[in-house]
């Protein structure tokens, strides 16, 4: 008796995990420079969809660096309070609420210095636990 | 960014800034073979452009990640 032939394993196209760390302060207060100095303003608020940031960069990424297949695991937003309300905000949006989450969606956590990252996908059990691991 | 790193939760970093005070950080994880890469606004942050393993533009295509206003 012959063993059977081996099939060929198909091959499984690998992919690159991209994380995105956003600096608050110093993306939103640059990006609102730049556009008053494009727009001849003296200030200028740029309105960042905070959404759509993370998966933007991680694509932009990885197209400036030639990575054809990429999952986007999530974006970290450091600074203070108002970023903490920013979370908080998008916490509350109704897409987040009915857990109709995008993968880009699903993993936005905020952390302000001296704090525990706050993680607003998670009830508030599952944020407890989190902090005590942090503490 | 680093304990993510540690942790092996990702490969690649893109890392939103311009702030010259994350070069040691980077470099840290360069050392470790993390990559990160820069989204900057140049000529702004060219120290932690050039520790990053490569970096962006981001003004060029802001019109993406905008905000219709209230």
């Amino acid at each position: 008796m012959t063993a059977p032939a081996a099939q060929p394993i198909p091959a499984v196209p690998q992919t690159t995990r991209v994380r995105v760390f956003v600096d608050y302060w110093n993306f939103q207060l640059t990006l609102n420079e730049r556009e008053a100095a494009a727009r001849h303003l003296a200030d200028f608020r740029f309105l960042v969809d905070w959404k759509k940031l993370g998966p933007w960069l991680a694509k932009e990424a990885c197209g400036t660096v030639g990575l054809a297949n990429h999952t986007f695991d999530g974006v970290i937003i450091g600074g203070g309070k108002e970023v903490q309300e920013l979370g908080a905000d998008l916490a509350r949006s109704p897409t987040w609420r009915l857990g109709a989450l995008s993968r880009a969606q699903a993993a936005l956590r905020v952390q302000v210095p001296g704090m525990p990252p706050v993680d607003h996908r998670l009830p508030a059990r599952r944020l407890r636990e989190d902090h005590r691991v942090h503490n | 960014m680093i304990r993510l790193a540690w942790e092996g939760a990702y490969d690649v970093g893109v890392l939103a800034s311009m702030d010259s005070d994350l070069v040691p950080a980077v470099e840290f994880l360069a050392l470790r073979g993390r990559k990160i890469v820069q989204a900057g606004f140049p000529p702004k942050g060219t120290d932690l452009a050039t520790a990053c393993w490569a970096s962006f533009d981001v003004f060029a295509d802001r019109k993406e990640i905008e905000r219709a206003g209230p």
